[in-house]
């Protein structure tokens, strides 16, 4: 037939074509093929412009050139001042000569910032050397900066003509902005060999990033005849343990099912003091995941520690390498393949090389870096920032005078004035805060509060507050007791005072009982007076037991968090935890609206247990259902109680869960990594109260 | 049933309890993102509690629109590209999404009801009004092709008998001179009909030249001067042309020219719903009309519509927009489930939304410290004296109480509240407090029986949706337009309770039975939802006093952190959403 024997206008022969083809397009498939041909169709069209390699204007970061000249803060930028040198005007003085430090947090100094800053510190050691008494340090770093951001102040920099230039950035560098193809790419990846093939993409994609971002940084100091100093970061290696939502991803087959049991096995191996059955199971979870679990290498370096220390340290780097890639948030640090990116562009472009793997390592005394030198993943102790101050500061000197003379970092670092400890006491209890609440070891918490407790007594006013507002239903910035913590620049810069949304209330209790019990063995804090405040706020006629405030104790288990992205709450983990308060031991009525995933067998029954103590179990099936179970008062107890659900170990459908991940990379979306037990879409409590 | 908008502006749910609306809400007020899209995870589950309810409760999800027929537009709006591969449409020709999002998003795996975008327009009118028999006119921009419809309702059935489809819509021919005047497409609407009593229609001919209303209350666009397909415009150079008026740089300065402009596309669009309407009395010989669709939120045409119109009552759905869509939505798909008509009584308040209890907003403002905030719990008659004697002495007042309100407009629940007959009360609220544009008008709310006495209006206005003559002997330059024309809502104490007792307390002091009401929000953020919410907006503004629930605070209590924290600082104006073009994606 021919197209032309139609009657019809070409108007009416499209509408009938598209009404077609939107009736067979819109199935999933359908939703598929459309993307992947606009995909294809954009393949065709021309690149976009290259975006300016250098910003002539009159911004740099958060200020603003004015008419004198002087580069002073933006009002209607204060929202981000925060984020950036607590420094009105930027220090140029005419005829000196300039260094700009561009980074991230770490060369923030977090936590000892706004007082203490890494740029403060380089600058005094730059200062201590002769001949560079001339020199102005312009701090251009900024907290949460991503690469984008450095390069867009890199450019504004150069404006400024620095005749120095120090890099220290690389943390932020672990989730770049993907583009269609990336995410086709990774899609590709997902279906050949699930997550642990596209990870190996994901950080192909993010060492060419790191290596297009030097090769930027070498044309701009080219252009402008800058000197540039680049430091690769390092991760706390020994110290940084596994954080939540960070075990194996879906794993192809039932492979979700035997990992939770070799993990169950090697866990109780490594307890029994079995270190050699320990590590043989920790490697069978590491073959299975394929190299995608902190868990598993977490576990095998500490079945290695004793017995293959070098194995150990390998298993320390890889843990640190396996949250890379799979789609969801973690600590900041930098892939070992982006740090030796780092390493060869610097060799490649000509600039100095402060190597803090090297350098921490040495200073360690061979061992792999922990927390002498870090306060949590990637931010210094001042014993670590003095080091890589001076480290970059001996690097950098060379380049500036003209000379050949190396500089003794040693020497550098020795004529640095510590931070009072007051300030380093400070530094201590945020850093406590930081850990607990992306779910550090109770351990690690505590020796952080000692240690600020220990700095400086004083300390214990700021854990009083802190268990004041914390426990109160306000939010923080509503709180007296947050609006005197404020008062200290490094605590309102952590808080992030004038940002309301940085007011997450978090079942952070574990954090909370150690303060309590450090106030309380130096008779600063009573138990009772504490119990007594959650009561007042907490314990009421109904509790919703799914609230951040009663379920989440670190920001990825909170409802904002990208690992909740379903408007219920998802159990990545075999058990989920609640906490309860109540005003005095009585029965209690729970009602748990939940289901369980697809996965085999599809009913089963979850147990529940209060304080420790079974209390019953619930029946499960793959669609929503209420149940509830009434919890005898024999089991509870005035103030805070733990409520534990187990769910049922199940065999997931791996191969379909993979096939759904790589369909919402093709689609644009944020694929679901994490294995699911249980879906939560209400949990309540009712306290009897006759 | 849970009826649901979501995936183009304004993201909205409504959950009906065997056909009674018992809770609605839009996403935006919980994510605080402008006109948020997403599919409103956040405002269902707060519905679901609000009613005592979770999911394992919901027999049915009604989803607003058809995605097929709304993918089928999309092909066709491209061509002669197939598919439309520009960057902005990456991804957006999904008519799986929304099955996908209602299964893995909000996790619910029953069955889903997909009702036509003029649909569930057209129920989220005739539904909700009580009437038992009812034309149905609804206007908006585009759903999946229809831009226009006419529909007749009958006890429990509703049926669309005619229609206009893309791209022919009044709705765009609004919003692209909307654009044109420099205002944000979908939400500047507002501003143009708020413009147009300043100038004359001397644009209105060729405004006319744009559109054709035939001689059966039909009309075309001359697609010569539109370009729907452009991401950077919705007008072909010819536009300017015909007009002979460049278009203006956003937030540049207005001048008579486009007052002038204004004013004609809000004339020629009154003339084509009245013929729209004359169209709907033919169609359907009832005495009632009901109107839903985002043109009909155009409060100076429906009152057109009221007096000259040919139906002796007419009701708008007060969310007449897409987010009032979920409540259309979910009304069809009762009718469908049950055969029986959703929804007896007429709507009478537009306060679906969650609220706050006295003793949450106690236990917040606790925790600030003994800051001399005023606690009248249990003492309504005092509280209510207190903010009536600060109303009087000219205080601007933010008030929240109550459950939050469905729809664009602030009805007393979450609203700031002014003296109406101050010289300067307008411009200091539309410069300091809501910091938005000046000429800009506000509304009044009027205790009910005494409405006649100061506006030209002769039955109840609970929902703010139309305007009339201010005849008041009261001078009240702050909610009487430069046409002497006032948006108003009127009050009963049956439907408003506190608000409308706040109302005649301040009556009581000034013989004014009148409040200046606007939305308690900053431009460019949502109406605010929480007492945090509430909070922060009174401490980043000029407000004088701030009523949470039972509790009042003097701006000169608030702690001195908080204004050094917020204080001359602005919400986050975060939108997803384009405001330069009306997406036809």
């Amino acid at each position: 037939v021919s197209l032309t024997e139609s009657t019809e206008s070409t108007e009416d022969l499209g509408r009938g074509y598209t009404r077609r083809l939107a009736q067979v397009l819109s199935t999933p498939d359908g939703t598929l093929a459309l993307a992947l041909l606009q995909k294809m169709a954009a393949l065709q069209q021309p690149a976009p412009a290259p975006a300016p390699t250098a910003a002539e204007g009159d911004t740099v970061g958060i200020w603003r050139r004015t008419r004198n000249g002087a580069y002073e803060r933006r009002p209607e930028l204060k929202d981000e001042w925060h984020l950036w040198a607590d420094t009105e005007r930027l220090p140029l003085t005419a005829g000196r000569r300039r260094v700009a430090v561009l980074g991230e947090s770490a060369a923030r100094g977090y936590f000892f910032d706004p007082g203490t800053t890494y740029t403060g510190l380089f600058a005094d050691c730059l200062r201590a050397v002769p001949g560079l008494d001339d020199v102005d340090v312009l701090d251009l770093a900024r907290t949460s900066a991503t690469m984008d951001d450095v390069r867009r102040t890199l450019y504004e920099a150069a404006a400024l003509r620095p005749d120095g230039l120090v890099v220290f950035a690389g943390n932020n560098w672990y989730y770049p902005e993907l583009g269609a193809h990336d995410r086709q790419r990774l899609a590709e990846a997902v279906r050949r060999g699930g997550f642990a093939e596209s990870r190996h993409t994901f950080h192909a994609v993010m060492v060419e990033r790191a290596r297009a971002f030097l090769a930027d940084v070498a044309e701009t100091a080219r252009t402008y005849d800058i000197r540039v100093t680049l430091v690769v970061p390092e991760f706390n290696l020994a110290d940084w343990h596994t954080e939540p939502c960070l075990g194996a991803p879906v794993l192809p087959g039932s492979g979700n099912l035997a990992w939770q049991r070799l993990r169950e096995d090697a866990e109780a191996a490594l307890a029994a003091g079995q270190a050699k059955e320990a590590a043989r199971l920790a490697g069978e979870m590491a073959e299975l995941d394929g190299g995608t679990s902190v868990t598993a290498q977490r576990l095998l370096a500490a079945a290695l520690r004793d017995e293959d220390p070098e194995a150990a340290e390998r298993a320390l780097v890889a843990a640190k390498d396996a949250a890379v890639g799979r789609f969801l948030p973690h600590a900041p640090r930098t892939l070992t393949a982006v740090q030796d990116e780092l390493r060869a562009g610097a060799a490649a472009h000509g600039f100095a090389l402060v190597d803090l793997p090297a350098l921490l390592r040495e200073a360690a005394g061979g061992r792999a870096p922990g927390r002498e030198f870090f306060l949590d993943y990637c931010h210094f102790t001042y014993e670590g920032l003095a080091l890589v101050a001076a480290g970059t500061a001996a690097a950098l000197s060379p380049l500036l005078t003209g000379t050949a003379h190396s500089v003794d970092a040693a020497a550098l670092r020795a004529t640095l004035v510590a931070p009072s400890t007051e300030r380093q006491a400070a530094a201590h209890f945020l850093a406590a805060i930081h850990n607990a609440h992306i779910g550090q070891p109770t351990e690690l918490v505590d020796s952080l509060l000692e240690r600020a407790l220990t700095l400086d007594e004083g300390t214990a006013h700021h854990l009083v507050d802190y268990l004041d507002y914390q426990s109160r239903v306000a939010p923080n910035w509503v709180c007296e007791a947050f609006a005197r913590s404020a008062r200290v620049p490094e605590l309102a810069r952590y808080l992030e005072v004038g940002d309301p949304g940085s007011s997450v209330k978090l079942a952070d209790h574990a954090l909370r009982q150690s303060m309590l019990d450090l106030l309380a063995t130096r008779g600063l804090a009573d138990p009772a007076v504490y119990r007594e405040r959650l009561i007042t706020e907490h314990a009421g006629p109904e509790t919703d037991l799914l609230s951040d405030a009663n379920r989440a104790p670190t920001w990825r288990e909170s409802a904002d968090s990208p690992v909740q992205r379903h408007s219920y709450v998802t159990a990545p983990d075999p058990g989920s935890d609640s906490w309860l308060v109540l005003a005095r031991p009585t029965e209690v009525e729970l009602a748990l609206t939940a289901r369980l995933p697809e996965g085999e067998p599809a009913q089963a029954e979850a147990s529940v247990r209060i304080n420790g103590a079974e209390a019953g179990s619930v029946p499960l099936g793959a669609g929503w259902r209420t149940v509830r179970l009434t919890v005898p008062a024999g089991l509870w107890q005035a103030g805070l109680n733990h409520v534990e659900i187990r769910w049922p170990l199940r065999a997931l459908p791996g191969d379909r869960l993979l096939s759904a991940a790589a369909e919402a990379l093709e689609r644009g979306e944020t694929p679901c990594s994490l294995p699911e037990y249980a879906h939560l879409y209400a949990f309540t409590a009712r306290p009897r109260t006759d | 049933v849970v009826g649901i908008s979501a995936h183009f502006h304004d993201a909205a749910c409504a959950v009906l309890v065997d056909g009674e609306l018992v809770a609605a809400a839009h996403e935006e007020r919980f994510t605080r993102i402008k006109q948020d899209p997403a599919i409103p995870g956040r405002a269902l589950r707060e519905c679901l509690r609000q009613a005592g309810l979770t999911l394992a409760d919901v027999d049915c999800v009604a989803y607003y629109e058809d995605p097929v027929k709304k993918l089928d537009r999309q092909l066709w709006t491209a061509l002669p590209a197939l598919p439309d591969s520009r960057p902005e449409a990456l991804h957006r020709l999904d008519a799986d999404r929304p099955r996908r999002e209602i299964r893995d998003v909000l996790g619910y795996e029953g069955p889903v009801e997909i009702v036509d975008h003029h649909l569930s327009h057209a129920a989220s009118a005739y539904y909700y009004s009580g009437f038992e028999d009812a034309a149905v006119l609804t206007v908006d921009a585009v759903g999946e092709w229809a831009t226009t419809t006419w529909g007749r309702g009958e006890g429990s059935e509703l049926e669309l008998v005619a229609e206009v489809e893309f791209p022919h819509s009044v709705g765009l021919l609004y919003s692209t001179i909307t654009g044109h005047l420099g205002f944000e497409v979908n939400e500047g609407e507002y501003k143009v009909m708020g413009l147009a009593p300043y100038g004359e229609p001397r644009y209105a001919d060729r405004i006319r030249q744009l559109i054709e209303v035939t001689d059966d209350g039909s009309f075309r666009l001359d697609l010569d001067y539109f370009d729907f397909t452009d991401p950077r415009t919705m007008a072909s150079p010819r536009l300017t042309e015909l007009l002979g008026i460049p278009p203006r740089e956003p937030e540049s300065p207005l001048g008579q020219v486009h007052h002038d402009l204004a004013r004609s596309v809000q004339l020629v669009t009154e003339e084509t719903l009245l013929a729209l309407a004359a169209r709907a009395r033919r169609l359907v010989p009832s005495e009632n009309l009901c109107m839903a669709g985002g043109v009909a939120l155009n409060v100076v045409a429906v009152r057109r519509i009221v007096e000259e119109g040919p139906f002796r009552r007419v009701f708008v759905q007060p969310a007449a927009g897409d987010a009032g869509g979920s409540l259309g939505a979910a009304a069809v798909a009762h009718r469908r489930l049950t055969g029986r008509r959703p929804v007896r009584d007429r709507m009478s308040s537009a306060l679906l939304g969650p609220g706050h209890s006295s003793e949450e907003v106690a236990k917040t403002l606790a925790a600030a410290g003994d800051r001399g905030f005023h606690d009248f719990r249990g003492r309504e008659s005092e509280l209510l004296a207190a903010v009536a004697d600060r109303l009087a002495a000219g205080k601007v007042v933010g008030w929240s109480h109550g459950r939050t309100e469905f729809g664009p407009r602030a009805l007393g629940g979450r609203s700031i509240l002014a003296d109406p007959r101050g010289p300067g009360m307008r411009d200091k609220i539309n410069a300091s407090v809501k910091m938005r544009e000046s000429f800009r008008p506000f509304a009044p709310a009027v205790l009910a029986e005494k409405a006649a006495e100061h506006f030209r209006i002769d039955h109840e206005s609970p929902f703010m949706l139309e305007t009339c003559e201010v005849v008041s002997p009261l001078e009240l330059p702050a909610i009487t337009h430069v046409d002497r024309s006032a948006r108003v809502q009127t009050l009963t104490e049956e439907a408003n309770r506190r608000f409308y007792r706040l109302v005649r307390a301040f009556e009581e002091r000034t013989g004014c039975p009148i409040v200046l009401n606007t939305s308690f929000n900053l431009r460019g953020e949502p109406i605010v939802q929480t007492p945090e919410d509430a909070l922060l907006c009174f401490i980043r503004s000029a407000i004088d006093c701030l009523v949470l629930e039972d509790f009042v605070i003097d701006r000169e209590d608030l702690p001195e952190p908080w204004l050094t924290w917020f204080g001359g600082t602005r919400p986050g104006t975060r939108s997803t959403v384009s405001d330069s073009v009306y997406s036809l994606l």
